[in-house]
């Protein structure tokens, strides 16, 4: 079984989805052997109206089952309030990058002592673009490694799912942070599963594919090329996610 | 059958990259050497030990491995001349790349390519369109498609799809002696596709850029590709043939 926990929905002002619509992904990625997921508004990065994007989201997620809609928060949308008191919100993504903020900003701060009061996860976007490949009119940030990596130590309760990290990004940003997972998406180097196993251990490590921004396959490739053991692939595929997110008891 | 169009054999990491391709069933690996192992100006010296490194890899392994000519243009035409004939004389040498140290606009490329027209050898240029980290000489697409337009009987392979982009793309659309790799960058979705739509299936090669990459991975983008069965086997092997027998 895998989860994943990088995947988006939405239109992206940069790239045409090869999906006409949320069905036939989510049939795609069930064939593929993706059996739950978190999806995201890509929509959110740039569209004023977060409330919107989310409802999107919920709506076109109805009836997906095991692929949840994961809601857009930003500090500057008070919308993040309800959202922490709502059933329908334990995992939140923010878009530091896109939003104009840092996680150690003033302005963050109420958000995440509340999200780890009301034990929530955060899920952060470090970037969804390789930043050299950005249109030249938008280059957006990647959210700085070190900034997510002080605020997992300011909020040991915290939860926070970071998506999008290269391989040499994992060890400043897991160091001493137990509470900080980060997904395979943009993780690459030569035998990549075996390389980050070795280097940084499984605990904090999830599936993700970036779905549909990238290839599905390129990320499965990963778990199938690795040389692991099951136990320690399971925690990679859907283990962790299931420890960290507390959904999917039921598969 | 695969051929991996784009690797770099570097001092430690070679064999466990063979092991890898073996793996994924690639067949033949292309080294093109160890290219920024001493930055991206290297000496007439760097240069010769670079390429005495991938005869040596090709040698090794011959029926796994092509090797290709480093060059930087920079260095004295009179030694880049002879370190290909030098590297040819060897027989493991199938082409010669170019990575950052020139623009390939500058006529310091002319005697290289005037030499590769002769002994119809393709060349291999690193190229990508960056927004961010470009290099001072860094070469993009729209440079590649201006030198294929001076020297249209030379084979040359625009390295990076990912890197060069849909704009990449167009920019070689009507330079029929480019292909291009498909190495480079994240594997980003509808990429392949486009390529095959606007350059057709026969000028596309496949590459992973490993050991940077994973020779897995990158893959990846091409085996769950919306392509018909011909068109990946022309860019995960034919048109690779082709290209290392002309």
């Amino acid at each position: 079984m895998i989860l994943d926990m990088n995947l988006s929905w939405g239109h992206w002002p940069f790239q045409y989805f090869g999906f006409p619509n949320l069905p036939d992904m989510i049939h795609f990625l069930e064939k593929a052997g993706i059996r739950g997921g978190l999806v995201r508004s890509a929509e959110a990065a740039f569209a004023p109206d977060l409330e919107l994007c989310n409802r999107k989201l919920f709506e076109d997620l109805k009836g997906a089952d095991a692929f949840i809609p994961v809601p857009a928060v930003s500090p500057f949308y008070s919308e993040w309030k309800a959202l922490c008191d709502s059933s329908k919100a334990s995992v939140c993504a923010i878009f530091p990058g896109y939003h104009g903020y840092s996680v150690l900003s003033d302005e963050f701060a109420a958000l995440a002592e509340t999200f780890e009061k009301k034990n929530r996860t955060l899920l952060i976007v470090v970037r969804q673009e390789d930043e050299r490949a950005q249109n030249k009119l938008c280059r957006i940030p990647a959210v700085p490694i070190d900034e997510i990596n002080a605020l997992g130590k300011r909020h040991p309760g915290l939860r926070i799912i970071c998506v999008n990290c290269y391989f040499g990004e994992l060890q400043p940003l897991l160091k001493d942070t137990p509470n900080i997972f980060a997904d395979i998406a943009f993780v690459e180097t030569l035998n990549t599963l075996d390389t980050v196993i070795e280097k940084i251990g499984c605990q904090q490590i999830v599936f993700g594919s970036h779905t549909p921004f990238l290839y599905t396959e390129a990320a499965l490739r990963k778990l199938r090329d690795s040389s692991a053991d099951k136990k320690v692939m399971d925690s990679i595929a859907f283990q962790n996610a299931k420890r960290i997110v507390n959904y999917w008891i039921h598969l | 059958m695969i051929i991996d169009f784009h690797a770099h054999n570097t001092l430690r990491e070679t064999d466990i990259l063979l092991q890898s391709a073996l793996r994924n069933g690639i067949s033949k690996v292309v080294l093109l050497g160890d290219v920024l192992r001493f930055g991206y100006y290297p000496t007439e010296a760097q240069i010769r030990e670079i390429n005495d490194d991938t005869i040596h890899a090709v040698k090794k392994v011959p029926d796994l491995c092509y090797g290709f000519c480093f060059l930087n243009p920079a260095n004295d035409p009179s030694f880049m001349l002879e370190e290909l004939d030098r590297c040819l004389q060897e027989h493991a040498i199938k082409g010669v790349k170019l990575e950052v140290s020139v623009n390939c606009r500058d006529d310091l490329l002319h005697p290289v390519m005037e030499k590769l027209q002769e002994y119809n050898l393709p060349l291999l240029h690193h190229c990508w369109y960056k927004t961010v980290g470009k290099c001072k000489d860094e070469s993009d697409p729209s440079d590649i498609a201006y030198l294929a337009r001076l020297f249209p009987s030379v084979k040359m392979v625009m390295a990076h799809l990912a890197g060069c982009g849909y704009r990449g793309i167009e920019d070689i659309v009507e330079c029929p002696n480019v292909y291009v790799d498909t190495s480079g960058g994240q594997p980003v979705a509808g990429l392949v596709e486009y390529a095959v739509r606007r350059l057709g299936s026969a000028r596309i090669l496949f590459g992973s850029d490993a050991p940077y990459r994973d020779v897995t991975c990158q893959l990846g983008r091409i085996c769950r590709a919306a392509l018909d069965e011909e068109s990946k086997d022309r860019i995960l092997y034919r048109n690779a043939k082709d290209l290392l027998k002309s």
